[in-house]
């Protein structure tokens, strides 16, 4: 019955043959790519909501936020124009720029800057500001909090507040097309891995000056360095660093790097009897070498960090502070002064507690497990015994939950908000934090501190109050900071004009242009 | 016809009885796995070093994550009849969709991979066959165990260092254009290659031994044309049910391909959405493979049916 | 894939199959005892140094000895993948006999499972178990395991169908027997005839399925010496450490050929007994 069927063999040939052609027939050709910028990132374009990749929209500058921070760390207008506060402390007035327009040609007001505000309370950062109204005068912004809240402003930089036209949202409140206000406006997103932009000629700042940029997602650290050598992008963000000399070999792109404020730190559980003493913590502490580390494993000798936070944030970095040092045998001194003994397996013992713990890190940052193998090392020299357990990063919060955390090890932004008290708050002063303290006595007088920080305006004594919280993380150590991050970005010849932003809210890329 | 058509009718029903089932253990296997499926979909939203427990909280009251296990099955059932298979928890974006975006490049690259084997596997299978124990043969028997001791991704690090990095002749990732395709399908078809090769040429061999051939041979026709009008058709058949096959098992490859590749296909869907236990897309792909796999196995018989028309009489009877 | 074991006959006798097994056996065993060095001792002023008569493989990105790690990696990556397929053949054996042996609905019910199982992509359900679980060794086991058994228990239900309809078991049967014994003495030895060439190419599919885990950072968690991760650990550094690469990749290699070659060896051997 087959056999009589006008299907021959070869016709079958010629329709696999011709489904190839089918196949190869929607790819474009790559020659036309002059005028496009290209930037790479390893983050993907998940969903549309600005909670979850608001990062993206605030960084390839499609939408913008209230406030914006310069790379020096000046708060400066974003979409409002100007701001004051109130006699009461309490009350905020943002005053909104005029002529500026979405991308789908709606106009920004003060009404519509509030209701995409009010959807965007729930992201981190934004849920601290005790928000008791917010509503629209004219083109003014309206926000009353409830309680004296400082840096109010610097909270507003958050890429969760970027603020989105009224037609972007569907009807079930969820954001089905992003209308943003930036100078690049959406044109096609392919998938989760491609973000197709032009340039928005109606932009009410500074225009862009290519006029077409591509943003792509590569996730994989390997293949962002594959691609950064042969030179496939304009743009890489977030190079692996150990693949610098590889990148910079090749010819085609030039890696440039900047310390920023994000850390690498360890945190212990300081309810447990190993690590209630200070000075284990302390001991803990003296026994990394992390100029080592940061050289072998990061391959940047200043990366190591000396305290909290470094320079970049001059705010919150303080040069009196002694730089945590490496001192195996002051280590090995303290130890013996705060009673723990070596035991036979070399271990140290005190009260029937050994000086152990099993240290949880995250897989998708691979470094950090390799710092930890490395403190294993050095950490045994001093007579602890540690265990490094990479995983999921939700195992940490999931581990802190069921009171299982003994130690963490994690990357952390301290400026997701330009101001780093928004994450001191939530790090240091609450008993059961995520990326911070867990179970620690300090933690109340870190809260006496910032309290008085929030509700105060006068900037002589908030210096002070930073000098001291400082004083009581470093002295302390409920958390140590191993390393500071070096911002990675690979950039092709043909980029003129880029600036790396210690802050990362945004990639300035309207000022970049090609060769 | 009406055999034929019975024969399909109830393969198509099996298929959608395995991919149920499939789906059900996807969901089975990601719930009884310890863990809180809400911080891991909240880690994977927000980012990993942004999430809290109160995220957590606010997407499993968001997502109806709290409700019992068989209320969330049991809606997903429902659903499923009316042809709905749900949104994604990590983009919100309908399962389908985000299915239909996947596949595609899935099935572009798989068959571009798949086929490009058979140009390689066929005239090396088919020249080894013809003269078994010879110079040909044992070099490609040399070369098809070695391609099958190489793991693929071992192939695709090689295969980018020499034509992206060194030679600089196509790029390194992505797949956008037809130049990006180039390099993970090579890779795909070389790992699939391995197989083939012996599999046509024992095929072919066997074939060559049978008494039809010595009677094409008594009759005149020389070993090719032989080959070419008589062998040939009974070849195909084992090459065609191992072929079919091979395609339902290349899913595997797929994971590790995509990732070096950042190729967005189904691979690469089902791992993220594992990692960020993205439940309906979970049992959406286990449906899509599930189902993919019986009807693959269904063509592979219509084909063997097409090649071999005695089985058909052996079905029909 | 099994389809790689259709060998063709030679001449080759049992010994030939038998040497590269116990090559591997023997290196697996001895690996880490050979070790120069501690596989997790750290030199971090001794970085990606290239070989040298201190260290023959050179050093890795912690400082660390090549050679003692791919040594004291060698159980870790040829030991799991024997196991997994050993545990799987195992499992599938015993639900393949018991599904030639069993009622219709037996049969029915672990052959559809089986068909189930072979749908399921093997090195997801692997990923799977090994991702959630913070990748140690038993998640990772358990998905390997899963992945694998359906193709044994398809084979020893297909041998053993064979083997319960032939004369001389029908008359064992019939001077009754029991039906333990029939299993045990008649299709027991004739399944796992079948079944050990398929499980030695298995081993060497297994190894690969270990490594690319490792390789996708999703398997034995550091500083376990694995051969798949000790490669992606070094990946990075490639253009320094070209031996310290190459080193994982090519006994990785090696162990995969010599089990192929093995199994091949072993199919023909018992294609050619059952042709006897």
């Amino acid at each position: 019955m087959f056999r009589s069927l006008p299907l021959s063999r070869r016709s079958v040939l010629s329709l696999a043959a011709s489904a190839t052609a089918l196949a190869a027939l929607p790819a474009p050709s790559t020659a036309q790519e002059a005028g496009v910028l290209r930037v790479a990132a390893p983050w993907e374009w998940t969903s549309n909501e600005p909670t979850d990749t608001g990062y993206i929209m605030a960084r390839m500058q499609i939408a913008e936020t209230l406030v914006m921070v310069e790379p020096d760390g000046r708060l400066v207008g974003g979409l409002a124009e100007s701001w004051v506060i109130g006699e009461d402390g309490l009350t905020w007035r943002f005053r909104l720029r005029s002529g500026v327009v979405f991308h789908d040609g709606s106009p920004l007001t003060a009404e519509v800057a509030a209701a995409s505000l009010r959807r965007s309370l729930a992201g981190e950062s934004m849920q601290q500001v005790p928000v008791a109204s917010l509503s629209a005068e004219g083109n003014i912004l309206v926000l009353k909090t409830k309680t004296p809240f400082s840096h109010l402003p610097a909270v507003l930089v958050d890429y969760a507040s970027v603020v989105l036209a009224p037609a972007s949202y569907g009807p079930d409140g969820k954001v089905a097309k992003v209308f943003g206000t930036g100078p690049f406006n959406i044109t096609r997103v392919d998938g989760k891995t491609v973000i197709e932009l032009e340039r928005f000629d109606r932009y009410w700042g500074e225009k862009a000056k290519v006029a077409r940029a591509r943003y792509t997602a590569i996730p994989n650290g390997d293949t962002r360095t594959n691609v950064a050598i042969a030179g496939d992008q304009d743009i890489i963000f977030t190079t692996v660093p150990a693949a610098s000399p590889r990148i910079d070999a090749a010819g085609q792109m030039k890696v440039e790097s900047l310390t920023i404020p994000r850390v690498r730190a360890m945190a212990f559980n300081v309810g447990l009897p190993q690590f209630a003493d200070v000075r284990v913590r302390r001991a803990i502490n003296m026994a990394i070498d992390r100029k080592g580390i940061a050289s072998a494993v990061l391959r940047h000798p200043g990366s190591a960090a000396t305290q909290l936070l470094p320079a970049a944030v001059p705010a919150w970095h303080d040069a009196s502070l002694t730089p945590h040092a490496f001192d195996a045998a002051g280590a090995n001194a303290l130890l013996d002064q705060a009673g723990w003994a070596k035991g036979a397996d070399g271990v140290r013992a005190k009260e029937g507690t050994r000086l152990a713990a099993k240290v949880l890190t995250i897989a998708n940052r691979p470094e950090l497990a390799v710092m930890a193998t490395a403190m294993q090392a050095q950490l045994k020299a001093i007579g602890m015994e540690l265990s490094v357990e990479p995983g999921p990063a939700a195992n940490i919060p999931a581990a802190i939950k069921d009171g299982t955390m003994q130690m963490t090890m994690f990357a952390r932004t301290y400026v997701n908000v330009p101001e780093v008290i928004a994450t001191i708050i939530p790090d240091f002063t609450r008993e059961r934090s995520t990326w911070g303290t867990l179970n620690w006595p300090g933690r109340d007088r870190v809260k006496a501190l910032t309290d008085e920080y929030v509700q105060s305006f006068d900037e002589n004594r908030k210096a002070q109050l930073r000098k001291d919280i400082l004083k009581i993380i470093h002295e302390e150590v409920p958390v140590a900071a191993i390393s500071w991050f070096e911002h990675t970005v690979a950039v092709n010849k043909r980029v003129k004009g880029l600036v790396i932003d210690p802050f990362e809210t945004r990639y300035w890329l309207h000022k970049v242009n090609l060769m | 016809m009406t055999t034929i058509a019975r024969i399909i009718l109830s393969r198509i029903g099996q298929a959608l009885a395995t991919a149920a089932m499939l789906a059900t253990l996807c969901f089975a296997f990601v719930h009884a796995l310890p863990g809180d499926l809400s911080l891991r979909v909240a880690a994977a939203r927000v980012g990993d070093e942004r999430v809290t427990s109160e995220t957590a909280e606010r997407i499993r009251r968001e997502e109806g994550l709290d409700r019992p296990l068989i209320v969330q099955y049991g809606q997903w059932m429902g659903n499923l009849a009316r042809g709905d298979l749900g949104r994604s928890l990590l983009s919100g974006k309908p399962v389908t969709a985000e299915l239909a975006y996947h596949t595609k490049f899935t099935l572009q690259l798989g068959l571009i991979g798949w086929l490009l084997s058979y140009v390689l596997a066929l005239p090396l299978g088919i020249w080894a066959g013809m003269r078994p124990g010879g110079a040909v043969d044992r070099a490609t028997e040399a070369l098809a165990v070695t391609l099958a001791s190489l793991p693929a991704f071992l192939v695709g690090i090689g295969l980018i260092t020499l034509f992206a990095l060194t030679l600089r002749w196509l790029p390194p990732a992505g797949f956008r254009t037809f130049a990006h395709m180039v390099l993970p399908a090579f890779t795909l078809a070389l790992s699939l290659v391995a197989f083939s090769i012996p599999v046509i040429r024992n095929a072919v061999v066997e074939a060559r031994s049978a008494f039809f051939m010595t009677y094409a041979r008594v009759k005149g026709l020389s070993p090719v044309s032989a080959l070419r009008h008589h062998g040939l058709r009974n070849a195909a058949i084992p090459v065609v049910t191992f072929a079919a096959l091979q395609f339902a098992f290349v899913i595997d490859g797929f994971v590790v391909i995509e990732t070096l590749f950042n190729y967005p296909g189904l691979g690469e869907l089902l791992v993220k959405a594992l990692v960020a236990r993205d439940v309906p897309v979970i049992m959406g792909a286990g449906l899509v493979i599930g189902f993919a796999f019986a009807l693959v196995s269904l063509l592979a018989d219509l084909a063997r049916l097409w090649l071999d028309p005695r089985e058909l009489a052996e079905a029909r009877a | 894939m099994t389809m790689l074991l259709e060998a063709r006959p030679t001449r080759s006798r049992l010994p030939g199959a038998i040497w590269p097994l116990a090559a591997l056996a023997a290196f697996a065993a001895s690996g880490p005892f050979l070790a120069p060095y501690d596989p997790d001792a750290q030199d971090l002023l001794r970085v990606m140094e290239a070989p040298s008569w201190h260290h023959l493989l050179g050093t890795d990105h912690v400082g660390r000895d090549v050679l003692s790690r791919v040594l004291a990696g060698a159980p870790q990556s040829l030991g799991l993948a024997a196991l997994c397929v050993a545990l799987a053949a195992s499992i599938g054996v015993m639900l393949g006999l018991s599904a030639a042996n069993g009622g219709r609905f037996t049969r029915a019910a672990i052959m559809r499972l089986a068909d189930l199982m072979l749908a399921f992509p093997g090195l997801l359900l692997a990923m799977l178990f090994a991702g959630f679980l913070g990748g140690g060794i038993w998640p990772m086991l358990i998905g390997l395991k899963l992945a694998l058994w359906p193709q044994y228990a398809r084979m020893a239900e297909a041998v053993a169908t064979g083997v319960l309809r032939e004369g001389h078991v029908e008359a064992a049967r019939l001077a009754g027997f029991p039906e333990r014994v029939i299993l045990l003495r008649h299709v027991l030895p004739a399944v796992l005839r079948a079944i050990l060439p398929l499980a030695t190419f298995g081993v060497g599919q297994a190894i690969m399925s270990i490594s690319a885990l490792g390789f996708l950072g999703l398997g034995l968690k550091p500083p376990t010496p694995e051969w798949g991760a000790t490669i992606n650990e070094l990946l990075p550094f490639l253009s320094e450490g070209f031996v310290q690469m190459a080193a994982p990749c090519l006994l990785i290699f090696v162990s995969v050929l010599l089990l192929t070659l093995a199994g091949r060896a072993l199919a023909t051997q018992t294609t050619g007994l059952n042709h006897d």
